[in-house]
């Protein structure tokens, strides 16, 4: 008999759209030309609490189950059993007293009854977020992931383990529901297991339950996640088997267990969790239109502005054909300010730009990397770049610029790098610049390879049978 | 009259007539009746491209007027330019990169019949004797990189390189082996990566080409000249392949006699009348034919100014380790950071000769092998320093490898031993590397097994390189596309995974 029960979700259709069209049929009655409808009206309220009967009866197998959330499941059957009782008596009324002013007061009562129970059907079959925008959202999902930035310092179970299985198994094997009686979210209950045993023994992977359902060919029936759903990543199970056969311990830090060298490249990669936003320093959100008409002019004088990706209004403007273009570069820059929200990225380099032409660019407060090598500038042109702060990379090679007007900049603190070479920054000044940027990468180049007598040395074959064989 | 301009006549009214009778009536209407319906074709069909198999929305607008203006990334780019070392020929993994002891202690002993089983080489044959690492290897830098003693210089710089270290292939013969790591098909006929990249961002410097190609080792990669070739691309995609000694482009000067103005308005004369040309016939290929003259033109002026590496400081020339007047890798190498500098797109460099079979000498892995790697060491090493100190390493991308690995076993050719050590082609593992534009710095990625015979983890392969480098390019390498012969085509093809792993 108990495989009736899982009839219920398909049954359950039948009252909600049986008892739905009654009373649709009972409000179009109401009008005198679908008036010859009325008698239709109980008929199919009789039909409804039928397949309602029915459906009490198959949802109550189903519930014994046990692999729902209890509370939810106890509304909905008592909810579900009302409106069966509701809708029997809505019939025997109509039947018995005809349509009046009680009999639309109940028959409210009877919608505002399938609308709730159906809904928390849904929630169980479901999951309570089913109705929620964008797909659904993992009902854990108010936990939030922050950035591992060394995975080995990471907890190998709260910030590499639970995510996964957070992701991947909660939905059915969570708070709301548990099926196969197995409930994930809980230590206690994860470790426990089960309608079937546990699933998970600390110390051999390979022979845990959970692992091997993993594994198993997706068409499996025992394959887990089934098969419509999202499945698990290799790295996953990878580190999900690692963690197991290591103990399956919930307090430990990565670095703390032992770390085969098949697991390192799926440690590795959990480090490196949003690669996509760092592969480049423009921003993620977005900005108004540049003026189209400072662009134009910028255009004519010969600088190439170019957005920086399709439907992007972030701007790189690059100066360098201008001066081939026959314009002046200390005239161009000072149009760029009217682009100064959307301007990133700025090439001035080995044009005629000069001390006073850094102070158009200084104003140009969304920039990210600036180019400047190979230009006339020197010291006291830097100070106007103070306000820069969103700079990341500068570029300063073979201009005239020396510690003193490096070290002017030193509140840029989001300055990734700063490029040196052929400048009046020399070693001397490495530590005084270190101090002042201590998170930026300078290089001052210059570098030199050592002349090793291997350049230009020529091995050659030894000769046949002679002691240089080996 | 001559019997030929008779003739001409003849042909001529013959193809007038041919046109004329084009015109009729019958024509007239069959074009009314067919041509409905075409047209009702022609609005139904682009629906079908751009939403179900077109570029993702913004497609790339190929304007035939400017086939060579700058255009945009699908997304922000990291590398705005390619350095491609391609050592042709396949350097062996086994005695720079991929550090094996156990092979040590196998050397000299016959290879397992589970390694041969099922398994196909271009040489060896019957049962082959392991070869231990030919080199001593030390580990360099923060990050422990191993790299033996035939890379001295490089070793100094291990905390700016990425390795691959399990790069795979499925092609063993140089040609198609090359074709497939640099056009994404190991038979002929696709866009090499260059052509795709300068198809898809144009190039910042309209005075010199988008993408350029340069050789070394005397010798041209076995596949020829298709490695850089456009394919299906507009041939104004295809590498230019220049050169480091004499004149950088065959036939760049204007023969003697000719002056710079007399060269202008020939060109300005012939560009005259393809205009007329295409007020006719309204083909793009004609606007294209223009541009390049144009181009051509400038690029007399700043290519051989451009190519000219004796403005280089004496510094650079000792750094880089350059032969002034030779043709080598070293002056290649100079060049290309040179040209990156002035804002060409990509540059593709090709050293031949490493191919180490141990069938003579110079190709022998303890002798040919190590003065190939003396002669490039220096100036890669060079190369990577000079890109960084200038700030280019920023947003260039450095690529180092071959187009297959090494064998673990000694080559017997034909069943006999060879008269030198040798390693045949090898497919299931090789190592490449990579520097520059947003690539992870003192890493390595991927694993081989203790001889070096297969990949154990981070298994990649010439798809995943090359979604990787589109994808720092900016581009998606799924939907970056260009129709042909009625569907589109990717660089590479239905493959390839964007390596996140070596990303920062």
């Amino acid at each position: 008999m108990r495989w009736i029960a899982h009839f219920h979700p398909v049954i359950v259709h039948l009252p909600i759209g049986m008892l739905l069209a009654a009373l649709l049929l009972q409000v179009l009655s109401g009008r005198p030309a679908y008036a010859a409808l009325r008698p239709a009206v109980p008929v199919v309220l009789l039909a409804g609490a039928v397949s309602a009967i029915a459906s009490c009866v198959t949802g109550w197998l189903l519930a014994a189950d046990g692999d729902y959330e209890e509370s939810l499941v106890a509304w909905h059957r008592w909810l579900g059993i009302s409106l069966t009782l509701l809708s029997l008596v809505v019939y025997w009324r109509v039947r018995r007293r005809g349509f009046d002013r009680m009999h639309t007061l109940l028959s409210l009562g009877l919608l505002a009854l399938v609308v709730v129970t159906g809904h928390l059907g849904g929630s169980l079959t479901h999951g309570s977020d089913y109705l929620a925008v964008g797909g659904s959202a993992s009902p854990a999902s108010a936990e939030v992931d922050s950035p591992i930035v060394n995975v080995q310092a990471a907890k190998a179970y709260a910030e590499i383990v639970r995510p996964i299985l957070r992701d991947n198994c909660f939905s059915c094997h969570g708070a709301t529901r548990q099926k196969g009686g197995l409930r994930m979210d809980e230590t206690a209950a994860l470790m426990k297991g089960g309608k079937d045993g546990v699933v998970i023994e600390p110390g051999n992977g390979s022979g845990s339950e959970l692992i091997k359902r993993l594994l198993l060919p997706e068409e499996e029936e025992h394959h887990m996640p089934p098969k419509q759903k999202k499945q698990l990543t290799e790295r996953q199970i990878a580190l999900l088997h690692w963690w197991i056969d290591q103990g399956a311990d919930f307090t430990r830090r990565v670095a703390e267990l032992k770390q085969p060298d098949s697991v390192r490249p799926a440690l590795l990669a959990v480090q490196s969790v949003h690669p996509r936003t760092m592969v480049s320093d423009v921003p993620s959100d977005a900005v108004e239109a540049p003026d189209r008409r400072a662009v134009e002019a910028l255009r004519a004088k010969g600088v190439l502005v170019m957005p920086v990706a399709q439907n992007s209004n972030w701007l790189d403007a690059d100066l360098s054909g201008a001066a081939a273009a026959g314009s002046k570069v200390q005239e161009v820059v000072v149009l760029l300010s009217a682009l100064k929200k959307q301007l990133l990225s700025l090439r001035v380099d080995h044009t005629d730009v000069g001390d006073s032409g850094l102070a158009a660019i200084g104003q140009c407060v969304a920039l990210r990397s600036l180019d400047l090598a190979g230009t006339r500038i020197t010291d006291a042109g830097l100070a106007a770049l103070r306000g820069l702060r969103e700079l990341r990379v500068l570029n300063l090679v073979g201009t005239g610029v020396s510690v003193a007007g490096v070290e002017g900049l030193k509140r840029l603190t989001k300055l990734r790098a700063i490029y040196l070479y052929g400048t009046k920054v020399g070693h001397e000044d490495w530590t005084a610049l270190k101090k002042a940027f201590p998170k930026t990468m300078l290089d001052t180049g210059g570098y030199s390879l050592p002349v090793l007598a291997t350049d230009t040395a020529v091995v050659r074959a030894p000769a046949p049978g002679g002691p240089g064989k080996k | 009259m001559t019997q030929k301009e008779l003739y001409n006549q003849r042909l001529l009214r013959e193809a007038e007539a041919a046109v004329a009778r084009r015109g009729t009536r019958r024509h007239f209407l069959q074009d009314c009746a067919m041509g409905f319906g075409a047209l009702a074709l022609g609005s139904l069909l682009p629906s079908c491209h751009s939403s179900s198999m077109g570029t993702g929305g913004n497609p790339i607008v190929f304007d035939p007027a400017h086939p060579l203006a700058p255009r945009l990334p699908m997304f922000p780019a990291r590398a705005k330019r390619v350095i491609y070392l391609h050592m042709a020929g396949a350097p062996s993994q086994l005695e720079l990169f991929d550090y094996k002891p156990a092979l040590e202690k196998l050397d000299g002993q016959n290879c397992p019949a589970s390694l041969l089983e099922g398994k196909r080489f271009a040489f060896i044959r019957g049962v082959p004797k392991m070869l231990g690492p030919q080199a001593r290897f030390a580990q360099h830098g923060q990050s422990g990189a191993w790299i033996s003693e035939n890379m001295p210089h490089l070793a100094t710089i291990a905390d700016e390189l990425c390795f691959l270290k399990a790069v795979t292939t499925d092609q063993f013969n140089h040609a198609p082996a090359q074709l497939l790591v640099q056009t994404g098909s190991p038979r002929l006929g696709r866009p090499s990566m260059g052509s795709w990249v300068t198809y898809g961002l144009g190039t910042e410097n309209q005075n010199l080409p988008g993408f350029v190609v340069l050789t070394s080792g005397g010798k041209f990669p076995d596949a020829g000249k298709s490695v850089w070739g456009s394919g299906f691309l507009p041939s104004v995609y295809q590498g230019v392949q220049c050169r480091s000694e004499g004149d950088p482009v065959l036939f760049i000067k204007d023969p003697a006699g000719m002056s710079r103005d007399l060269r202008k308005a020939s060109i300005d004369a012939i560009n005259a009348v393809n205009a007329e040309e295409y007020k006719d016939y309204g083909d793009p290929e004609i606007l294209s034919r223009i541009s390049q003259y144009e181009m051509a033109f400038k690029m007399q002026l700043s290519v051989p100014e451009t190519m000219n590496i004796n403005d280089e400081p004496a510094y650079i020339h000792e750094l880089y380790g350059t032969q002034p007047g030779k043709a080598c890798f070293a002056n290649n190498i100079l060049l290309a950071r040179k040209l990156v500098e002035k804002g060409v797109r990509f540059v593709q460099l090709f050293d031949w000769g490493w191919d180490s079979h141990g069938t003579e000498a110079s190709l022998a892995i303890d002798v040919g092998f190590i003065n190939k790697c003396r002669q490039v060491d220096r100036s890669i090493t060079a190369l990577i320093l000079d890109l960084k100190q200038r700030g280019l390493l920023e947003d260039t991308l450095v690529i180092w490898g071959g187009e297959f690995g090494r064998t673990p076993m000694m080559e017997n050719r034909e069943g006999k031993p060879n008269p030198f050590k040798g390693r045949d082609h090898h497919t299931d593992a090789f190592t490449i590397f990579m520097a520059g534009a947003g690539v992870k710095k003192g890493f390595s990625y991927g694993e081989t097994d203790e001889i070096g015979y297969s990949a154990i983890s981070g298994k990649t392969t010439a798809f995943d390189v090359q979604a990787t480098i589109l994808q720092q390019l900016g581009f998606d390498h799924e939907k970056f596309t260009y129709v042909f012969e009625g569907r589109p085509f990717r660089l590479t093809d239905v493959f390839g995974k964007v390596i996140e792993d070596i990303l920062v």
